[in-house]
């Protein structure tokens, strides 16, 4: 049978989740909308004239060799950033499950990155990186390493991937850990009977059984990827030397804000929610299939 | 600068190529302006407020007070001959240097000054294909082609959506 929470009052229900549909309808249909409907005008920057255009702006889009190459990036960039986020974080939680003594100091040091902003995180990156006023970055330089990421677009690139994993691994850590935590371990004490060695218990046992959380996480690290770094972009390299670390969304921001373009970004911003609408569609689809539950 | 330096420094005009024809120019002007928007119902008093208020900030004693207090160019003539007669800038070398550079010569069609549509994106883009030719991706005569390239295609965008 199961179990439901009986509210007395009819309306209860509804007013509890008024506030929190409230948010969602002003800060994502409403936008939302807003961008779909000026995506298919060419407005001058006061809105003053306009003039409807169907989907030519996403036909100027789509063949910009600019807007290409921010796809490239982003490719790019989201997938180092997830593997680059994930697998630390694995072995971060396989390690401090294992910890007897002072877990809890570690979980907490572990934690941290995730309580800054990401502006925040980037400038303190830029502190130990930067060629000239970094420890790390004066250090490459002195061992003959060109570390100069403010005109070289590849270095910038990573570090702008290393920065933006680097905040992320603490969120997977917390969840991989407990889900380890929440592991049975009547299966791994079965398994190490019959002989498997610890590797073979993880690749077998283990991870199999971490899957509803590396599916759930691979989905949050995708669009965490997409959106949520804009923030150490801008602060580190404001889309880079020559446009190396322009990623779609900084693309949105640079042409939308910046520009003032606004049909051609709201049709960027089209692009990129359909993209991540299909990603994360193709990933329920498929990837869920595989996942033991 | 000149309280907290603890270096020796100096104000000079910017360097020529003194082979290229009509060197050296005049530099070109930059920086915030006013601009004034009208909306339906702006009444005679408002316009004639908004007059006076441009007359008050182009007064003599109003740009000099700009010009000494803040460092920026004074904007309008009149300041600086009267600073120079005043010795202002025997006592603050380097404080003419501007002033001077930006009436070096009579300016030209294209070092009147900058008015592009879509100026932000145009410099933007200038700034981009720069910093490809320093990080040796590209020559400098490609960086100035592609420039001009892209330049055109948003000049032709801003025409279009401002029709």
């Amino acid at each position: 049978m199961k179990r439901r929470t009986i509210y007395r009052h009819k309306l209860l229900p509804y007013l509890l989740l008024a506030p929190q549909l409230a948010v969602t309808l002003v800060f994502f249909f409403w936008p939302a909308g807003q961008a779909i409907y000026q995506s298919v005008l060419i407005q001058d920057p006061f809105g003053l004239r306009t003039q409807f255009v169907w989907l030519e702006n996403f036909q100027i889009v789509l063949t910009n060799p600019v807007y290409l190459e921010s796809v490239r990036v982003t490719i790019i960039f989201s997938t180092a950033v997830t593997l680059l986020a994930m697998a630390p974080a694995l072995l971060l939680a396989v390690m401090a499950d294992q910890v007897v003594r002072g877990a809890s100091g570690y979980r907490t040091l572990i934690v941290w990155p995730y309580a800054i902003a990401p502006a925040v995180a980037a400038v303190l990156w830029l502190f130990i990186f930067h060629p000239s006023i970094g420890q790390i970055g004066q250090g490459l330089r002195t061992l003959g390493i060109p570390w100069d990421y403010r005109i070289n677009g590849d270095q910038a690139l990573l570090l702008v991937i290393f920065v933006s994993a680097w905040k992320q691994v603490s969120y997977n850590f917390l969840f991989f850990l407990a889900g380890l935590q929440s592991m049975p371990k009547t299966i791994l004490e079965a398994a190490s009977i019959d002989g498997a060695s610890p590797r073979r218990r993880f690749w077998m046992i283990v991870f199999p059984l971490l899957s509803p959380t590396t599916f759930f996480l691979l989905v949050v690290n995708i669009i965490y990827a997409f959106f949520d770094t804009f923030g150490v972009i801008h602060a580190l390299t404001q889309g880079g030397p020559g446009r190396s670390t322009t990623t779609m969304m900084y693309r949105v921001y640079r042409d939308g804000v910046i520009n003032l373009d606004l049909g051609g970004s709201s049709a960027q911003s089209v692009i990129l929610m359909t993209a991540v609408i299909i990603l994360t569609v193709v990933q329920f689809k498929y990837i869920e299939r595989r996942v033991h539950y | 600068m000149v309280r907290e330096a603890e270096f020796d420094w100096s104000t000079h005009m910017l360097p020529y190529y003194d082979d290229v024809p009509n060197a050296p120019l005049n530099s070109i002007i930059g920086g915030a302006s006013f601009w004034v928007m009208t909306a339906p119902d702006r009444t005679d008093a408002e316009y004639a407020a908004v007059a006076e208020f441009f007359n008050f900030i182009s007064t003599i004693e109003n740009a000099r007070r700009w010009h000494v207090e803040s460092g920026f160019l004074p904007i309008r003539f009149g300041v600086f001959e009267e600073l120079e007669a005043e010795g202002f800038y025997e006592e603050n070398p380097g404080a003419d240097i501007p002033y001077l550079q930006l009436t070096r010569a009579e300016p030209t069609e294209n070092s009147r000054g900058l008015r592009l549509g879509n100026m932000p994106e145009i410099r933007n883009i200038i700034q981009e294909e720069f910093e490809l030719a320093i990080q040796g991706q590209q020559t400098a005569q490609q960086a100035l082609d592609n420039a001009v390239q892209r330049g055109n295609v948003v000049l032709r965008a801003f025409e279009r959506a401002n029709r």
